[in-house]
């Protein structure tokens, strides 16, 4: 494939705030990869906090509004806490994957709802690395791949902070070399 | 509002006055391949300096919303103080906006060499706005009713990736000025795109003659309006200004209520009619509806009348109104979608409206043009002509029978959240007066057969297709819609299944295009048909070549690739 190529054009792509050094010595492979694991903590932390508060909220109005049976909302509100912090973060964590094919950033991920992304590098036009405070915490990095739909774009969360520049500069770089691919008549049409 | 602007001198020439040169421009030389066109030059020539707008946007230079949306917080903060105080605020304010105004057009200046348009604005904050010709996307000359009394006209720039707002907005010059700008624009837009301008024929004025391809006439507009949702405009603005004069209200209903009251069930057997007014009841009520509909059909004809779809070179040119002229560009290379929309009423009288969307433009919101209302015959013509290398609604694969299922599921399930709410409530709350939630809980029995009904026409319209131009996918219960984008557009791909998609073997697909929600959904086709699907279309939008060769050459742009 392309790939000697795509590691010669990476330092053009981006030269300004990658230093050589930050190049991968091989090129990103396309087997199937799995978020970092402390994804888990802190889908636990943030699923925590999030659903804390509407189900407190809940649960008082269930308390003073269903007369014949007090406890039956806040007890099923616990209940749904409970299984939002234990179990959901880790199934969370099993049904996160992606890779990276010949053509396109492929994305498969959701508990309830099973998604399967897939963004063609030709049309990716932009990708950012961003970092929470707690994701600094733990040396974690998302990476924001956007194309010209804003629908259309993906967000890789939980990739290591360390590894988060170059698999960056891989993606820009196959953006690069798939734009070059194609004929002229083609970029104008698209 | 001042009083009249003074009628404007007829030449657009620049002022009088010198002018600093922009600085770091380019120079005003045409760029590097030679214009084929003569034309082209001398009508770049003309604005190449930086002049000023026509003098009467001081007045003229705030479209007459904005003014009304400025007045109305000092009217109201004058009359809640007393009378004289309105005057009073309304002077002041008055002054000081035509004070500003007048700084404003002695330092907005604008001046396009054939590569860039620029606009320098701003009395207090300085402004410099430099747009590449390459990345104008439509240019838009609108002409309010007293704009054209003066011969003036508004030209609104839009480009790529620009929201809601124009990016340039000159309002106003000179008509002949706007045209010439336009036609200036154009013109390097097409040589820098490397496209020769195949002006073909053009007429007297210079103007390029383009082809009709479409005309609405008054008749369907007026059907557009009593068959969609303008109908509700009158009802909506009654509503919202009953709200506002609450007395008002307060008095009509306390009228309704003392007719109903009126209502002795003891008489109605006697055939004694001591009771409501019902001839008053029901000739306000025919009233109401003949208004409604008349200002419906009206609205539709201020806004769509003379609709009218031309085509030029590789752009179509869309004008409609009859009292704002409102005309804007669409390019065909950056059509995204097109969306055939079929209520339940225009489908029963064979008619449709049709949404064009491109990616950038700004044309009343996003960049969506409407056509109001076209027979079904004339579908297929104008999918030709909007979308080059489709040849109308392709043969549609409809969905496996278990999204009956799931149609039946999504219909009924809001409806017993409905019922459930209503039989459960009594039991639980005692408050409630019974005997009414009990009819209504009765009555909201009826939704299921309605909405199983629904489901039914829903899953029967389900459908998709993919060419080797164009995704389709075809969805709705009361009205239809059939979205078409081009597989060139598409950006990115997502399936989608939930925990009964799973169960049922289905899944949706997502096809993402460019644009703020332009996005085709296939819902519910079957898991085989959707990978497949989500495989195909991931492949066409790494790799678009052969499509897109395809179009390019029937745009009739460039030689088509040898496939």
């Amino acid at each position: 494939m392309e790939q000697p190529a795509a590691t010669g054009q990476a330092a053009a792509a981006t030269p300004d705030d990658l230093d050589p050094s930050d190049l991968p010595a091989e090129p990103l492979d396309d087997r199937e990869r799995s978020l970092d694991p402390r994804m888990v903590i802190v889908w636990r932390v943030f699923g925590g906090l999030a659903l804390l508060f509407p189900l407190i909220g809940l649960s008082v109005a269930g308390y003073f509004l269903v007369p014949p049976a007090p406890w039956v909302v806040p007890l099923v509100a616990t209940i749904v806490w409970l299984i939002g912090v234990t179990w959901y973060p880790r199934a969370r964590y099993r049904a996160w994957h992606w890779r990276l094919t010949d053509i396109a950033l492929e994305l498969r991920y959701g508990v309830l709802v099973h998604r399967h992304e897939a963004v063609p590098y030709f049309r990716v036009q932009q990708i950012d690395i961003s970092q929470g405070p707690f994701d600094r915490l733990l040396g974690l990095a998302t990476l924001q791949v956007t194309t010209a739909s804003a629908s259309g774009s993906a967000g890789l969360p939980g990739i290591p902070a360390a590894d988060a520049p170059q698999i960056r500069v891989q993606l820009l770089a196959r953006a690069a070399v798939a734009v070059g691919e194609q004929p002229d008549e083609v970029r104008d049409a698209v | 509002m001042p009083s009249d602007p003074p009628p404007p001198p007829p030449s657009g020439g620049p002022p009088s006055d010198p002018l600093p040169p922009p600085s770091g421009g380019p120079p005003s030389d045409p760029p590097p391949p030679p214009p084929p066109n003569t034309d082209d030059a001398a009508a770049v020539a003309g604005f190449a300096e930086p002049r000023r707008l026509h003098p009467a946007s001081v007045v003229l230079g705030i479209p007459l919303s904005q003014v009304i949306q400025s007045l109305i917080f000092p009217l109201f903060a004058g009359f809640a103080a007393g009378g004289m105080v309105t005057l009073w605020i309304l002077a002041i304010v008055g002054v000081f906006s035509l004070v500003f105004r007048i700084f404003d057009w002695q330092r907005r200046h604008f001046s396009f060499d054939g590569e860039v348009l620029r606009v320098d604005s701003g009395v207090l904050s300085r402004s410099h706005r430099s747009l590449d010709v390459d990345r104008i996307q439509q240019v838009e000359i609108q002409r309010g009713p007293v704009q054209r009394l003066f011969g003036l006209a508004a030209i609104r720039v839009e480009t790529a990736g620009s929201a809601s707002e124009p990016e340039v907005d000159l309002r106003v010059l000179p008509e002949a000025d706007a045209v010439a700008l336009r036609a200036a624009v154009r013109a390097s837009k097409a040589r820098a795109s490397g496209r020769p301008s195949q002006a073909g024929e053009l007429s007297e004025d210079g103007e390029p003659v383009g082809r009709t391809v479409l005309e609405v006439p008054a008749k369907h507009v007026a059907l557009a309006s009593v068959t969609g949702a303008r109908l509700l405009v009158l009802p909506a603005i009654i509503g919202a200004s009953l709200q506002f004069v609450g007395q008002q209200a307060g008095r009509f209903t306390s009228w309704i209520e003392e007719q109903i009251g009126r209502i002795d069930p003891s008489t109605l057997n006697d055939g004694v009619f001591e009771g409501p007014d019902w001839w008053l009841i029901a000739a306000s009520a025919v009233l109401l509806a003949v208004l409604v509909i008349a200002f419906a059909i009206g609205v539709g004809l201020v806004r769509d009348g003379r609709f009218r779809i031309e085509r030029f070179e590789d752009d179509l040119h869309v004008s409609r109104g009859l009292v704002t002229t409102r005309e804007s560009v669409v390019p065909l290379r950056r059509v995204q979608l097109v969306v055939i929309q079929r209520n339940w009423l225009r489908r029963l009288l064979g008619y449709a409206s049709i949404q064009i969307r491109s990616a950038g433009g700004s044309t009343g919101g996003d960049g969506r043009v409407t056509v109001p209302l076209l027979p079904g015959t004339d579908i297929d013509r104008l999918l030709r002509e909007v979308l080059p290398g489709v040849e109308g609604i392709p043969p549609l694969t409809s969905h496996p029978r278990m999204a009956l299922r799931r149609a039946l599921f999504r219909w009924l399930r809001p409806a017993s959240y409905l019922i459930a709410a209503l039989w459960l409530a009594p039991q639980v709350f005692d408050v409630l007066d019974n005997v009414i939630v009990a009819r209504a809980a009765w009555a909201s029995l009826a939704l299921l057969p309605l909405n199983a009904a629904l489901a039914i026409v829903e899953y029967r319209h389900l459908a998709h297709a993919l060419t080797d131009i164009a995704v389709v996918s075809r969805r709705g219960a009361l009205s239809i819609s059939t979205t078409f984008a081009p597989v060139v557009k598409v950006q990115a791909v997502t399936a989608r299944a939930n925990l009964f998609q799973r169960r049922l073997g289905l899944t949706s697909v997502v096809v993402h295009v460019a644009g703020p929600g332009a996005v085709v959904e296939i819902m519910d086709a079957a898991t085989d048909d959707a990978d497949d699907l989500h495989q195909r279309l991931t492949e066409h939008a790494a790799a678009p070549s052969s499509a897109a060769a395809a179009v390019v050459g029937s745009l009739g742009s460039r030689e088509p690739e040898p496939a």
